[in-house]
């Protein structure tokens, strides 16, 4: 299910439109911040995702692979969330952003 | 509703149109506004359920330290109860109504089910409120969005509706695309919740033992 779920994000994140990625902005504004909310829900999801994946491959005995890569996996989630805050105080956005952010 | 919009864009205020409307800081016209809502929202000042459904979503875009008996969570149930209520979650209770409430009702739905997944996956509730097996609304699209008038108050212009602006279509986008990531996390929430993944650690032990403890009537 997990694998289900990540590939299910996956496809989610190449089917998004031009407009909705953060490569499409010039300028950040209250109009186009919703982009970087967005992504960061994402993050958000796809790092309880792998924080439960691994819960669930420490206690089912499984393959010691499969933890590291969630592990690598949680990791990876939770940096792309730090670069999306870290682009949030660099063009000083934090005003436009959301309290659910 | 006005009185929750301004709860809900408060920490957006500009220094100068807090200077303008005389409250010392953005906390104090926060609460300011959100005590008046729940005043109205007490004392059954407002008798449109529809109303009290939309204010109530907007309350739960608001964190705040104050109104902790009826902070978001309080709200979104509350919105979740109202929707019920109104059978909003139902098809055939929008067949019903013209072509521009059926849009404002899939409207509320999906923002109301996209909150209800955030705060489950987020931790602020443990459960999510709507019952997916009791709703059959359509999936949200870009026209759901597009209107004249995309207040969506069914033309009341005393709740401050009027002073809306239209979405943007990098907002409808959002929308959508936000929507269809809930479905994701909401399969999550279904399949490996945080609830499943604990109980799956605690009963798995019970299995090994029980397992054991049959086999062991064949040796």
């Amino acid at each position: 299910m997990i694998e289900e779920l990540s590939r299910a994000l996956l496809d989610w994140r190449k089917a998004l439109p031009f407009d909705l990625r953060p490569e499409s902005v010039e300028t950040w504004s209250h109009t186009n911040i919703w982009i970087l909310v967005l992504r960061a829900m994402s993050c958000r999801f796809e790092s309880v995702l792998w924080r439960e994946a691994r819960k669930l491959y420490a206690t089912a005995q499984s393959d010691s692979s499969l933890l590291l890569r969630a592990f690598q996996k949680q990791r990876d989630s939770i940096l792309e969330l730090d670069t999306i805050f870290d682009r949030v105080m660099l063009h000083d956005l934090v005003d436009l952003c959301p309290f659910s952010m | 509703m006005f009185q929750c919009i301004l709860t809900s864009v408060a920490p957006y205020m500009s220094p100068q149109l807090l200077a303008e409307s005389g409250y010392p800081n953005r906390y104090i016209a926060q609460r300011s506004f959100f005590t008046k809502a729940q005043l109205i929202y007490d004392l059954g000042g407002e008798k449109s359920q529809l109303v009290l459904l939309q204010g109530s979503l907007i309350l739960t875009s608001s964190y705040f330290s104050f109104g902790l008996d009826k902070d978001c969570r309080y709200w979104l149930k509350n919105a979740i109860r109202l929707a019920t209520q109104i059978g909003l979650h139902r098809k055939q209770v929008a067949r019903q109504l013209d072509m521009r409430t059926q849009k404002l009702f899939t409207r509320i739905f999906w923002v109301m089910f996209n909150k209800d997944v955030l705060m489950a996956i987020s931790g602020r509730n443990n459960v999510r409120g709507l019952n997916d097996r009791d709703s059959d609304v359509a999936e949200l699209k870009v026209e759901d969005c597009t209107e004249e008038d995309p207040s969506g108050t069914q033309g009341s212009d005393d709740n401050g509706a009027k002073y809306l602006r239209p979405m943007s279509p990098v907002q409808v986008m959002y929308l959508i695309h936000n929507t269809k990531l809930s479905q994701i996390c909401k399969c999550f929430l279904m399949n490996v919740s945080i609830s499943d993944t604990a109980l799956r650690c605690k009963v798995h032990p019970y299995i090994q033992g029980s397992r054991s403890w049959f086999a062991s009537f064949y040796d």
